[in-house]
């Protein structure tokens, strides 16, 4: 009875913490809209499926932020990269593949201005930033937001999942 | 080491805008020539690595830090072919250098230093084998830049905003002695334009024994002799506009939200002295980044009776404009940015510029992006035809 009064607690407690992360960060997008043809390593077009991305957890960054590339590149929690290209230019490609090391088949690639044109109204220039599914919507998170939710790219990525998935 | 790095600057630098601006007929920086070394360039490089010679121009790899030999590929200018390359072995004496990312390097006639993280290597020249005879350990904050003073003595160079927790100084110089194999003079510069090391940026020039360095967001470059002692100075109020701004941007930063915040507002607020080249010890080139633009201005200072003049100012498109036409006239494109090494020749107003990939001239009536240009690039990728490419530039006062 006790360890079911206290589950209630700690769900109630989260909730209270989500829906106070939900009010300042999240913003509802219609995902199919916003992000769907992207492209391979081979500058290739792929649509992203469910099939091909780890369960709608999908970091964008450009390079402006090597620290947050890695914080979500380091952990043991997969999530789909999607970098921003200003082009669709192989040599980005190399360079970006090469700076992080990249070998996933869950990384592609996008161009800013397709961003631009999509999500204006999220991010005017492009920064880093988080797209996650929460029950059956899309939410995202701005370079911002990210950032303060993480503590700066220093909590530990499971307990930003939980974070997430807890709203399912 | 851990620096806050801003890769995209790097990146955004040297591909992603790849900067290079068109020069008209009428632009006092005109191109004299672009040809193909046939050098072949590590795609995935975000960095060249080159450094002049005696008319030689010496390329090394700055990604071949994967255990194999070191190559340094060597094209003579002047004779316009390429030169036997140096090999450096992969062998017990130089492990240590091979192993490790090489920041910057320079060659004289026996020697090649190359500066890393951890140590300055000293390499002895012997039949086009170099092999690491010395290595002397290279500050907290490690010096990044190399660049010729006289015959034996080198300006080693380090100016970047590290975390302070990695290292004490921010801006410091030092003289190598590569005949004594010491280092001397270390001098603690200025450092408050540290914020803006974040982004592109190359505010030293040397020309034989004469050091240039400016900074930023005020007008002010300074000349220094060989024993660093202020010699010389140009002042402008041209970025007085800047003041108006400097309350909004912090001066201290340390987290990533301040790095963003700074490039955000320099992109939108600032303009600043990007780069400068010594052209020769009486001609300065200025490059200066414009708020919410693509456009670079280039300002052509020189020297005439004891005092440095602003000869010329000009606007110049920093890339192809999308649906203008483009033929052999007018198409002499210059990568000034990133990707770009300028380096004086010696003769008097000639410099060159050295980018990768190596791309001939666009011929279009109406310039689409995807077409024009990144499609040739990207089968030059595909091909693994991906070479450096040397333009000579004159400037024309």
């Amino acid at each position: 009875m006790g360890l079911k009064r206290l589950k209630s607690f700690l769900k109630f407690s989260l909730l209270l913490s989500l829906s106070f992360l939900k009010l300042n960060a999240q913003i509802e997008v219609n995902f199919d809209s916003t992000i769907k043809v992207i492209y391979d390593y081979d500058l290739k077009k792929t649509v992203l499926t469910e099939k091909n991305s780890k369960d709608h957890i999908i970091f964008i960054s450009n390079t402006n932020c090597t620290g947050c590339v890695k914080y979500f590149m380091k952990s043991k929690e997969k999530f789909t990269f999607i970098f921003l290209l200003s082009s669709e230019s192989l040599l980005e490609v190399n360079k970006i593949t090469k700076m992080y090391a990249l070998k996933s088949n869950t990384v592609y690639f996008t161009t800013s201005e397709f961003i631009r044109k999509n999500i204006k109204e999220l991010c005017q220039s492009p920064t880093p930033c988080l797209f996650y599914r929460c029950i059956d919507s899309f939410y995202f998170l701005n370079y911002n937001e990210l950032s303060r939710v993480t503590l700066e790219f220093s909590l530990n990525t499971r307990k930003l999942i939980k974070q997430i998935d807890c709203l399912k | 080491m851990q620096k806050l790095k801003i890769n995209n600057t790097i990146l955004v630098a040297a591909i992603v805008l790849l900067p290079l601006f068109s020069v008209c007929q009428n632009s006092f920086v005109k191109e004299i020539s672009n040809f193909n070394t046939g050098i072949p360039a590590d795609p995935s490089a975000s960095k060249i690595l080159s450094f002049l010679f005696k008319n030689t121009i010496y390329f090394l790899d700055p990604n071949k830090y994967d255990k194999k030999d070191l190559v340094i590929n060597a094209y003579d200018i002047i004779a316009n072919k390429k030169r036997e390359s140096i090999f450096i072995e992969n062998n017990k004496l130089n492990r240590s250098l091979l192993n490790v990312r090489i920041f910057s390097f320079a060659i004289t006639d026996t020697k090649v230093i190359a500066l890393t993280d951890s140590y300055i290597f000293i390499l002895k020249i012997e039949k086009n084998k170099a092999t690491v005879v010395n290595s002397i350990k290279n500050e907290k904050a490690a010096y990044s830049k190399i660049r010729p003073l006289n015959e034996n003595e080198f300006l080693l160079y380090v100016y970047y905003n590290f975390h302070p927790l990695d290292a004490p100084v921010r801006h410091v110089w030092a003289k190598l002695n590569i005949e004594k194999q010491t280092i001397e003079n270390r001098t603690i510069q200025d450092d408050k334009n540290a914020i803006y090391t974040h982004l592109v940026n190359d505010w030293l020039s040397t020309y034989k024994g004469l050091i240039a360095h400016s900074n930023t967001i005020d007008y002010q470059i300074y000349f220094y002799n060989d024993k660093f002692e202020k010699i010389d100075s140009i002042n402008s109020d041209k970025l007085e506009t800047n003041k108006a701004h400097l309350n909004s941007i912090p001066d201290n930063i340390s987290s990533k939200d301040e790095i963003m915040e700074v490039i955000q507002k320099d992109d939108s607020l600032l303009k600043r002295i990007q780069k400068i080249f010594l052209v020769d010890s009486t001609t300065l080139l200025v490059m200066l980044k414009v708020p919410k633009s693509r456009n670079a201005e280039f300002d052509l200072w020189q020297k005439k009776s004891g005092a440095w003049v602003l000869k010329k100012t000009e606007s110049i498109n920093t890339f192809y404009q999308d649906k203008q036409a483009y033929n052999s006239s007018n198409n002499k494109i210059n990568p000034f940015y990133g990707s770009m090494y300028g380096t004086p020749t010696g003769s008097s107003n000639m410099f060159y510029i050295i980018y990768t990939p190596f791309m001939e001239d666009i011929t279009t009536d109406s310039f689409n992006l995807n077409k024009d240009y990144n499609q040739k690039i990207n089968d030059m990728v595909r091909d693994n035809k991906v070479f450096y490419g040397i333009k000579k530039i004159k400037i024309i006062p």
